[in-house]
């Protein structure tokens, strides 16, 4: 693996370089609080490492909401024709963080599991990632580490550590040194245009660069994640689920946000001719109360606090136990997004508490 | 035969069919397909069966009640059009208040006492509660908002021509929000109603800078108790919550309020 | 992520174009659809495919023909929803849409009676639209009746107006070792020459030998937690050896979307055949 060393002035200029060239997104603040991966252009001062995580995660670069999955059109003799869906052009998503690279490394597994999803996975490849290590954590929604997502490295072409301490006046950042870690030969390609010198004792200058990061990082589970899972998969906790679906609007912001929900529903759309037409599909929510409907109206999940423990076990339970992870990243974004101030991290020590005051 | 469908006016701004007739793109094709028989903004004419009509307005008087049992009776499909037809809309506020009451705060004291006493203008106190049109009839279909979305009208009407039942799904505007990365407008220092308010509208009041007013009406799962707890956190008085679930919602049943 | 672009992927969301055959209609909301395929789906019994017209919609159908008639493939369309509203409308040499077959289905080799230790026994237990998809299992089934054991068939329907496929079942009523029960709830003033009563009522009669039988139950939601309640009741049936063919909302058929999801099971991949075994983890599985 090769490293390379340069500093934040160059990094700038390198990713404007490459914005050039294809579509590059960054995350950017927004008018209020937020930060949102958009286009960079040559007006707008970047914010490389001080941004708290997006809006949407960047996954979603890559599982478009809205994306068509295919066209047809009627010929006179009534035979049916279908074209594929919407062109997929390259991208470039940076700046994207450990939780997140995680999130897009399970939407990988997910989408590539049994029948392989052509249009999430040759967008994919399409795709090519500069992530950023995290040195602090983004704010206190974050529990990265207790979700064993921080320092995850896999699925990005560059991997970007500061070598310097965080602050929030961005103009002593600009000389400082970054170290920029090789991990596929995409990555050798791209930093090719950027002014660097290799770098001989990556693993020296990480160590120490991340030696001061705050311990323990981030918000910590009451039992590690394993155990928490086992609790999930046993315990009924009815009454916990209960007790945040109380406050629950099931308007699904917590689905939509999070980088590991990938469902989705169809819509079929018959243009006026009648003889044409396309299929799109477009997120969907397990939290929303119609999610699991079936026709003739029954609903397996009516009640708020099912869909609540459905999407809790979703993370901790049942995708876990097809793919061997857990499928909450500890990005934070439900919590932080939530109105009603849901926060899955309560909701999962709370069932671990609950069983613990059993016990006693 | 082309499907007649038909347009009918109540108490509106006839807002939703000018959002139509906007629509110049779509109309021509449209009207390829269909016969338009009453459309008070384009055109007259009367037709004995409407294979759909389109109500737009709210029913305020035994009248309207009359005439629009009449044109139940005559359609196969009825739509409420709008958020007057769909949750009676600003002018169902009069619920809340007594006619002269209301009277006096639009025109003054002065005018009010000189109708009072004037018969051509006793009819305007004879109206009863401002209601939804479902409230009076059986709706097969709502398209909802204010105005209404000439995208869901034309998923209505596309849907109807080629035999299908169309649907539309309940759900709030967070989701229609989220979808277009927007940021939450609570985060920007604002409330919303958007977490209890019928979506559909693609979050277009959100998308250019405004705040959600549930002009699409109020989900029938809406968790009004919830949001009403998050408006008073946000420092909102109970006077400014009401008000705000009064704009648009008036003739529907709302909790807390 | 360059490891996945060895092959260019199918994109599995364009169906094939089948012609319609015949459509007969079965009761008043019930329709039999005979579709010619362009080539043979090859598939097991239970499967199911997804069925629509582009631009309008697909929803998930049953396959209720045998898993051995080739080209044409046999479906019951309920008037449930919005789609099958639709393919209801359609006519003989219309074409609709097929995409599948998807799912688990039953592996007819485990049905086989075989010397020593194999199944003596295959109860079969259907309430109303639950025939559908048990038929692409009981036809093969008839049609090679020798190799397989004692079949106990408990077919059960609201009404008689409801009942489905009642001249095929006359016919098999003829193979050796086959009892057949047909029931209605209510005979609602109707001919009707069967039994009547709930299709719990007649499972305490059965003879069978109980370590070597399979049990497969389709029908309602609500018809599960009351017949499991009288075999068990009634019989000491190993978890393992009891099929359920289930029904949930599904969009993809890939085990994607989400829509059709169990706990941590895939309906429309690891079911909608279920072994009961499986379900017992499974707290949505049977409400």
């Amino acid at each position: 693996m090769n490293a390379y060393l340069s500093n934040l002035n160059q990094i700038e200029s390198w990713f404007f370089s490459l914005a050039e060239k294809q579509a590059f997104f960054l995350p950017r603040k927004t008018q209020g609080i937020n930060y949102r991966f958009e286009f960079i252009d040559h007006q707008q001062p970047l914010d490389l490492f001080s941004y708290k995580p997006t809006i949407l995660p960047p996954g979603k670069n890559i599982f478009p909401d809205g994306e068509i999955l295919f066209t047809y059109n009627k010929d006179n003799n009534g035979h049916y024709h279908f074209h594929q869906g919407t062109a997929i052009h390259s991208q470039l998503l940076a700046g994207v963080r450990a939780c997140d690279l995680k999130g897009i490394y399970l939407l990988d597994k997910a989408f590539s599991d049994g029948t392989k999803d052509s249009h999430y996975l040759q967008r994919r490849e399409k795709t090519d990632i500069i992530a950023f290590n995290c040195t602090t954590p983004c704010d206190d929604h974050c529990f990265c580490e207790a979700a064993q997502s921080l320092d995850f490295q896999t699925g990005a072409d560059i991997f970007i550590t500061p070598l310097f301490p965080i602050s929030s006046n961005k103009e002593v950042h600009k000389k400082q040194q970054c170290l920029l870690e090789i991990l596929t030969p995409r990555g050798a390609e791209l930093i090719k245009s950027l002014v660097s010198q290799k770098c001989s004792n990556p693993q020296k200058l990480i160590k120490q660069a991340l030696e001061n990061r705050p311990k323990p990082f981030g918000r910590q589970f009451l039992t590690p994640v394993k155990q928490l899972s086992k609790v999930i998969h046993q315990e009924d906790a009815e009454s916990i689920y209960q007790q945040y679906a109380e406050r629950c609007f099931s308007c699904g912001t917590c689905n939509l946000v999070c980088p590991t929900c990938y469902c989705f529903d169809t819509k079929d759309e018959l243009n006026l001719d009648g003889n044409s037409g396309q299929k799109t599909r477009h997120w969907d929510a397990c939290l929303n109360p119609g999610f699991a409907e079936v026709a003739g109206g029954h609903n397996f999940r009516a009640d708020p606090a099912a869909r609540q423990r459905h999407r809790v076990r979703r993370k901790f339970d049942y995708l876990p136990q097809r793919f061997e992870q857990t499928f909450c990243t500890g990005c934070g974004r439900c919590g932080r997004q939530c109105t009603t101030g849901i926060d899955i991290f309560d909701i999962v020590n709370d069932v671990y508490l609950s069983i613990q005051e059993s016990k006693e | 035969m082309k499907p007649k469908i038909a347009f009918f006016d109540f108490a509106s701004c006839e807002g939703c069919q000018l959002a139509l007739l906007n629509c110049e793109d779509i109309l021509l094709d449209l009207l390829e397909l269909v016969d338009l028989v009453e459309f008070r903004e384009a055109l007259s004419e009367k037709s004995a069966h409407y294979n759909i009509a389109f109500i737009e307005g709210s029913i305020h008087r035994e009248e309207d009640t009359k005439r629009l049992l009449d044109i139940r009776s005559r359609s196969q499909y009825l739509v409420a059009l709008g958020a007057c037809a769909c949750n009676g809309n600003v002018q169902a506020r009069s619920n809340f208040i007594a006619p002269a009451e209301n009277y006096k705060l639009i025109y003054g004291e002065e005018a009010r006492n000189r109708v009072q006493v004037d018969k051509h203008y006793w009819p305007l106190w004879a109206h009863t509660r401002v209601r939804s049109v479902e409230e009076v009839v059986k709706v097969d279909f709502h398209l909802r908002g204010c105005p209404m979305d000439a995208g869901e009208f034309l998923t209505l009407v596309k849907a109807l021509l080629s035999n299908q039942i169309p649907h539309f799904p309940a759900n709030a505007v967070c989701v229609e929000c989220k979808r277009n990365a927007n940021e939450c407008v609570f985060d920007k220092g604002m409330s919303c109603l958007g977490p209890i308010a019928y979506g559909g509208c693609d979050a277009v009041c959100i998308n250019n800078g405004h705040v959600c007013d549930a002009c699409r009406g109020l989900l029938p799962y809406a968790n009004v108790d919830a949001h009403n707890e998050l408006m008073l956190k946000k420092g909102i008085s109970k006077e400014a919550i009401q008000s705000r679930y009064r704009l648009f919602c008036s003739a529907e049943k709302i909790s807390q309020t | 992520m360059k490891t996945l672009s060895d092959s260019v992927i199918k994109n599995s969301y364009i169906p094939i174009m089948a012609e319609i055959q015949s459509i007969e209609r079965l009761s008043k909301d019930e329709m039999l659809f005979r579709v010619h395929l362009p080539q043979p789906l090859n598939h097991h019994p239970g499967q199911f495919v997804m069925v629509g017209l582009p631009g309008i919609g697909e929803c998930a159908i049953s396959i209720s023909s045998s898993p051995e008639s080739g080209k044409i493939l046999e479906m019951v369309i309920r008037k449930a929803g919005n789609v099958t509203g639709v393919l209801q409308q359609l006519k003989k040499s219309d074409l609709i849409s097929i995409r599948g077959p998807f799912g688990s289905g039953f592996d007819l080799d485990e049905f086989r009676y075989k010397k020593d230790n194999g199944i003596k026994d295959i109860v079969i237990i259907a309430g109303g639209l639950g025939l559908v998809p048990l038929r692409s299992l009981i036809i093969p089934i008839m049609e090679h009746k020798s190799d397989y054991g004692r079949i106990h068939l408990i077919i059960g329907s609201k009404t008689p107006g409801e009942a489905l496929f009642r001249s095929q079942i006359q016919t098999w009523r003829s193979q050796p070792d086959c009892s057949i029960t047909e029931l209605v709830d209510d005979p609602d003033l109707q001919e009707w020459d069967g039994d009547i009563g709930l299709v719990t009522e007649p499972i305490h009669k059965l003879k069978i030998d109980e370590k070597n039988t399979l049990v497969v139950l389709c029908g309602p939601p609500v018809m599960y937690k009351f017949v499991l309640m009288e075999i068990k009741m009634n019989f000491n049936i190993p978890d393992e050896h009891i099929f359920v063919d289930l029904e949930r909302r599904m969009r993809c058929g890939l085990g994607k979307c989400g829509h059709c999801q169990i706990n941590h099971v895939y309906c429309c991949k690891e079911g909608p055949v279920f072994r009961y075994s499986q379900l017992t983890d499974l707290a949505e599985a049977l409400n």
